[in-house]
C-alpha cells in the first residue's frame, strides 16, 4: 500500500485546525480506560447495633471494575462504550428503632450479602459546526434487578463559542425482583414484578467570562414514579410518585499567582416533594507540579452536603402513619468528604489515583435539624486507580 | 468593481491584500477585519509579546503544563505531523538555536555553544497530550514556521466569507489566492532570484491555492565567503546547505510552506523527497539548477 504523502496528511491536519469562530471538535484519538475503585464502609458503633445473628457491624465493601472506549468516527462523531462490573459484600441496615435504654439502634442483617451488578452503555455523538447531537442507551443488571435508560442530549455554541446551551432528556424504566421473596414474603413478595420509571430533563448554559474563568448554571427535574420503596427493609412505605428539582452553579477560575493553578467551585440545591431539601458545596484545586523529574498533577477537593429530613422519616417503628422510612439516606444530617486526585501523564499514557473520606452526622446540617436520630449513616473511604490510553 | 490595495506590516514582514468588489465599503469593511485576523494571529503567537499565548507555554517551561485553547492545539497536532512526515527535521523547538547563531555578527559559534544549545531542542522531549503541553526546563517552543502562513489562510477566510472572490493576500512572500483576476486571468507570483531578490526567476500562474517560498536568501551571514542560512538542521545545530529557495503551490499557505521548509532542511534528498509527495513545487539548488514543475 503507497504510504501517504506529508502533502496529503498535512493538508487534512490543516483542515483540521479549528479557527476561533469554529466550534465543537470530534476527539481525534481513540481512548481506553481501565479503572478499578474500592468503597469501604466503616464499621458501625458496636453499641448502636443489633444484629439478627453474630454481631456484625461491618457494613458494605464494594470493587467496581470499569472499562471504557472512546473512538472518533469521520472526524464527525464519537462512540462512546463502557462497561463496568460491581461486586458487593457485606451486610446492610434493614431498620431502625429505640432501644429500653431510649437510644436508636440499627438492625443489620447479619447473613453477609454477596452480589454483583453489571452495568453497559453506549453513547454515540454528533459534531457540527455550531455544536452536539449525541443519543445514549444504558442497561444495568443484578440477581434482584433490571434497568434500562435512554438519553438525548445537545449542545448549542454562540458568540464565539463564549456561550454554549446544554439540554439532555433521560427515560428510564427498572424492574425489581427481590431476593428471597419466597421465603421473607411481606414486602419482597408484594415487590416482586414491580417496576419504576423516572423521567429526567437538564437545561443549562455555559459561559466565557472572560480568559480565565467560566461559570455553569443548570437546571434539573427528574418526575420517578412506581415501586419506589426499599423491599429489604422490614418497613419501608414511601409514596409512589416523587418530584426533584435542581439547580447547579459550575464556578471555574484560572488563578495565575503561585505559578498557576485551577480553582473549581460547585454548588447543588436540591429540593423535592418528600420534604427533602438538599445543598452541596464542593471545591476543588488543580495544580501541576514537579517531583524529582515526575510530572504530576494533584487536585484536593473538599465537599459538603447537608439536608432535611422526608416528611416521612422516622425511627420510631411502632408509628402508625400511612408513609414511613427510617432509610438514613432520606434523614437530615450533613456530611464532609475530603480526597484528593494525583494524575501522571507519560506520553500517551495517563493515570490517575484518587482517594477519599466521607464522614456523616446527624448533628452536622446546617440548617433544618431535627430532634429524630439517625444511627445508620455511613462513613466510607473510595480508592481508585486508573490508566488511560490515547492512541 | 472597486480595487482595494491594502498594505501594512505584521509578524516583521511587509504585508498586502490585492481584493476586488463591486460595492466599496464592503470591500473595506473586509480588509478591515481581514487585517484584523492577521494582527490577532500576531498577537496570540508573537514571541516578543509577554502575553501571548506562545509565550504562556514558554514561561511555564519546567514547572508545569499549560492548558491551550482549541486553535492553538490545532497548531501544535500541526506541529507534531510535521516533525513526524519530516523524519524529525521541522521541529518547533529549533528556536533555542537563536542563542548561539547571531546572523547580524559575522562569527561562527563555537561548536561546544552548539552543543550546549543541542540537548535542549528536540520536539520528543516535549509532553503535548492534545490538551496540554509540557516543556522541560529552558525548553521552548516557535510558532513563528507556521503561524505566518496559517494567517495567510485565516485571512483569506476571512474575504471568502465576507464575499470577496478576486484577490490575493500577500504575508511577506506567503500568498493565498481567492481567486483569479476579475478578468479571469490568473495572478502571477514571482519566486525571487536568490542570488538578486530584486528579480524574479521564475513566474508561477495561480488562480486558487496559496504559494508558501523558502529560500536561504532571507537571513543569512557570509563567512570567509561561505553562506550561513537561519534554516538550522536540528540535528547537527549547523544551517542547512544545498537548496537555495525552495517554493510549493497547494490548496493551502500552511501546508505549503511547511513543506518548503521541510525540503529546505531534507538538503540533497529535496528533489527526490517532494516528488514523493506529489508535490507542485519549483527549486533552485546552490548550483543554481532548477526543478520541479515550472522549469
Amino acid at each position: 500500500m503507497k504510504k501517504q504523502t506529508a502533502l496529503s496528511a498535512l493538508t487534512m491536519s490543516a483542515l483540521a485546525i479549528p479557527n476561533v469562530t469554529d466550534a465543537a471538535v470530534a476527539p481525534d484519538k481513540k481512548t481506553l480506560s481501565l479503572r478499578y475503585t474500592q468503597y469501604k464502609e466503616a464499621p458501625m458503633p458496636q453499641e448502636r447495633v443489633q444484629a439478627v445473628s453474630g454481631s456484625s457491624t461491618g457494613r458494605y465493601d464494594i470493587d467496581i471494575l470499569q472499562f471504557r472506549f472512546l473512538t472518533p468516527i469521520q472526524n464527525k462523531y464519537s462512540l462512546d462504550t463502557s462497561v463496568s462490573y460491581e461486586t458487593m459484600s457485606g451486610a446492610s441496615a434493614y431498620g431502625s428503632s429505640v432501644n429500653a435504654d431510649g437510644q436508636t439502634e440499627v438492625h443489620m442483617s447479619g447473613a453477609s450479602i454477596e452480589e454483583s451488578r453489571l452495568d453497559a452503555s453506549l453513547q454515540g455523538t454528533r459534531y457540527f459546526k455550531e455544536g452536539t447531537l449525541g443519543s445514549s442507551v444504558a442497561i444495568s443488571t443484578e440477581n434482584d434487578y433490571e434497568s434500562m435508560a435512554l438519553g438525548v442530549s445537545g449542545s448549542l455554541e454562540l458568540y464565539q463559542k463564549h456561550t454554549t446551551l446544554l439540554s439532555s432528556l433521560s427515560v428510564s424504566h427498572d424492574e425489581l425482583s427481590p431476593t428471597d421473596a419466597d421465603l421473607y414474603q411481606g414486602a419482597r413478595l408484594e415487590a416482586d414484578g414491580e417496576n419504576k420509571r423516572s423521567f429526567s430533563l437538564y437545561q443549562g448554559l455555559s459561559q466565557v467570562l472572560d480568559k480565565f474563568s467560566t461559570l455553569q448554571i443548570g437546571m434539573g427535574y427528574t418526575h420517578l414514579s412506581g415501586y419506589l420503596s426499599d423491599p429489604y427493609r422490614t418497613r419501608d412505605d414511601r409514596p409512589d410518585s416523587r418530584e426533584q428539582s435542581t439547580l447547579s452553579l459550575q464556578y471555574r477560575y484560572y488563578l495565575r499567582s503561585f505559578g498557576g493553578m485551577a480553582l473549581h467551585w460547585d454548588y447543588r440545591y436540591y429540593q423535592d416533594d418528600w420534604g427533602i431539601l438538599a445543598n452541596t458545596i464542593s471545591s476543588s484545586v488543580w495544580k501541576d507540579v514537579e517531583v524529582s523529574g515526575l510530572h504530576l498533577t494533584l487536585a484536593p477537593n473538599v465537599r459538603y452536603h447537608w439536608q432535611h429530613a422526608a416528611d416521612f422519616y422516622s425511627v420510631d417503628a411502632s408509628s402508625n402513619s400511612e408513609l414511613y422510612s427510617s432509610d438514613y439516606r432520606l434523614s437530615a444530617y450533613g456530611a464532609v468528604s475530603v480526597g484528593i486526585d494525583l494524575q501522571y501523564h507519560h506520553q500517551d499514557t495517563s493515570f490517575t489515583l484518587s482517594l477519599s473520606q466521607y464522614v456523616s452526622d446527624e448533628d452536622w446540617g446546617a440548617t433544618g435539624s431535627q430532634d429524630t436520630e439517625t444511627p445508620a449513616l455511613v462513613d466510607f473511604t473510595t480508592f481508585s486507580l486508573g490508566v488511560d490510553y490515547h492512541f | 468593481m472597486h480595487a482595494g490595495v491594502h498594505e501594512f506590516r505584521a509578524m516583521g514582514s511587509p504585508c498586502s491584500f490585492h481584493v476586488f468588489h463591486e460595492n466599496e465599503e464592503k470591500l473595506n469593511k473586509a480588509i478591515a477585519l481581514a487585517q484584523q485576523e492577521v494582527i490577532r494571529l500576531e498577537k496570540k503567537y508573537s514571541r516578543f509579546l509577554n502575553d501571548s499565548v506562545l509565550s504562556d507555554i514558554n514561561n511555564q517551561a519546567g514547572i508545569q503544563s499549560v492548558q491551550v485553547d482549541s486553535e492553538t492545539a490545532g497548531l501544535l497536532n500541526y506541529a507534531a505531523l510535521c516533525f513526524e512526515q519530516s523524519d524529525a527535521l521541522f521541529d518547533i523547538t529549533s528556536g533555542v538555536f537563536r542563542r548561539v547563531w547571531d546572523f547580524k555578527s559575522t562569527r561562527l559559534p563555537e561548536q561546544s555553544a552548539v552543543n550546549e544549545v543541542l540537548q535542549y531542542v528536540g520536539y520528543e522531549k516535549i509532553n503535548w497530550n492534545g490538551n496540554s503541553i509540557f516543556l522541560p526546563t529552558h525548553m521552548e517552543i516557535d510558532l513563528g514556521g507556521v503561524v505566518k502562513e496559517y494567517a495567510a489562510d485565516c485571512a483569506r477566510q476571512v474575504f471568502l466569507e465576507n464575499e470577496i472572490h478576486h484577490g490575493l493576500v500577500n504575508l511577506g512572500g506567503d500568498i493565498a489566492v481567492l481567486g483569479e483576476k476579475p478578468d479571469l486571468s490568473p495572478w502571477y507570483v514571482g519566486v525571487r532570484n536568490p542570488q538578486q531578490p530584486q528579480q524574479a526567476i521564475v513566474d508561477i500562474p495561480l488562480t486558487q491555492g496559496a504559494i508558501a517560498t523558502s529560500g536561504y536568501y532571507e537571513r543569512y551571514m557570509l563567512v570567509d565567503g561561505e553562506r550561513y542560512c537561519h534554516i538550522i538542521n536540528p540535528m547537527t545545530g549547523w544551517p542547512v546547505r544545498y537548496c537555495a529557495t525552495v517554493s510549493v503551490v497547494s490548496p493551502s499557505c500552511l501546508v505549503s510552506g511547511s513543506l518548503a521548509t521541510i525540503a529546505m532542511l531534507k538538503q540533497n534528498e529535496a528533489v527526490t523527497w517532494l516528488e514523493e509527495q506529489g508535490a507542485v513545487f519549483f527549486l533552485q539548488n546552490h548550483e543554481a539548477q532548477h526543478f520541479g514543475s515550472f522549469c
